[in-house]
């Protein structure tokens, strides 16, 4: 009876020892586990920024289709290594038809255009570079101007202005702004942007300036469509 | 060898400038790494050697950039040969000289640029934001490359 009592606790630990090995195989499976849901996290996220692209290339695909220019798509693959100067620089250059003077687009609007086109390379100097000039449209007015990009103290954002508007011209905020197709480098009805504000010239007062948002977001340029003539 | 070892460092800093993401928060400026170089060349090697870093640095920038050719070179020459020149008045082990440093070279590279971009408040804006962040990668810069220096023995 004694020896019983004695042995009892015993016999209750070994019930704990199937425990104590699945433990040891649950440790093993959950750092197995653990590896595999690294790999599929992965894999989730290489699809998603595949699906991603796949999203942006349809866009493109969808103004390659609607417009009558020929069009060559490339990538973006660096920005300008200077503070003082907005551009990019695309994968695509002479060989694949690409000359100087050429309008850049996406499926939000107009970026810029070429400039300085090597072989396989071409710069792209943006619009919201004071140096890059469109002649452009109010699109319900039909009023003309020059848009060109502005450096403004505390610029928190890339910015236009379209400027030599006729001072009695009524200019609604988020009216379209388009290309006008005069001066032979950008086709007539490429978006711009909108309107935010307009405000007679402070220097000459003959003619009003008209700030602009852009339509495309010059941070987050990744591919984009270079007109590279008529069809 | 040492010459090539710091023009390949120019080429990879110039590269690794182009794709610096643009911070708008701060007036749209980027991070620039070639005046830390320049001023590191010009604090530590001789003169000859420091104009001929500074020009490649500002020729392999404009050659990434859509800024007339030739407009960073002539700023970074001019800087070099001005930092060589007052070298024996700065204490190059200093951070905030080596702050001062790459500010002033920074500087001078806008100031040329104010030559084709036009000056503005903005851009006078814009060229302190630029210097002050070159100044702060000047000092990561040397604190680097003179660890690299003892530790490999570069010249």
């Amino acid at each position: 009876m004694v020896f019983v009592q004695l042995c009892t606790p015993f016999v209750e630990l070994g019930d704990y020892l199937p425990f104590v090995q699945s433990r040891r195989l649950l440790a093993k499976e959950n750092e197995q586990l653990r590896h595999d849901n690294d790999l599929l996290r992965q894999e989730v996220r290489a699809l998603g920024e595949t699906g991603r692209e796949n999203l942006r290339l349809r866009q493109l695909l969808d103004v390659k289709q609607h417009t009558a220019f020929r069009t060559v798509t490339a990538r973006v693959i660096g920005r300008d290594a200077s503070n003082w100067w907005r551009s990019l620089q695309i994968d695509r250059g002479s060989d694949d038809g690409l000359a100087d003077n050429m309008a850049v687009l996406n499926a939000d609007g107009l970026i810029g255009k070429t400039i300085s086109v090597s072989r396989g390379q071409a710069r792209v100097l943006l619009l919201i570079d004071p140096n890059c000039k469109a002649a452009a449209l109010l699109q319900d007015t039909r009023e003309p101007g020059v848009v060109s990009g502005v450096e403004t103290a505390f610029n928190i954002s890339p910015h236009l202005t379209m400027t030599y508007v006729n001072r009695d011209a009524k200019v609604a905020p988020g009216e379209s702004v388009i290309t006008s197709g005069l001066g032979g480098v950008f086709p007539k009805g490429i978006l711009i942007g909108a309107t935010t504000r307009a405000r007679i010239n402070r220097q000459t007062g003959m003619y009003q300036d008209v700030d602009i948002a852009p339509a495309v977001d010059f941070r987050r340029l990744e591919e984009v469509i270079v007109i590279a003539g008529q069809e | 060898m040492n010459t090539l070892i710091a023009i390949a460092g120019i080429l990879i800093a110039v590269a690794l400038q182009a794709r610096m993401p643009t911070l708008w928060w701060l007036g749209g400026v980027h991070a620039e790494l070639l005046p830390a170089l320049v001023a590191y060349a010009a604090l530590t090697t001789h003169r000859r050697r420091a104009l001929a870093l500074a020009l490649v640095a500002g020729l392999t920038q404009d050659a990434l950039s859509a800024a007339p050719f030739g407009i960073s070179a002539l700023a970074y020459g001019i800087a070099a040969i001005v930092t060589t020149g007052l070298r024996e008045a700065l204490d190059r082990d200093l951070p905030w000289m080596q702050w001062s440093a790459g500010a002033l070279i920074s500087m001078t590279g806008s100031i040329i640029a104010f030559f084709a971009v036009g000056i503005s408040f903005g851009n006078v804006l814009k060229m302190f934001m630029a210097a002050s962040l070159a100044g702060l990668v000047t000092v990561v810069i040397f604190f680097v490359l003179d660890y690299a220096r003892l530790a490999w023995g570069f010249e």
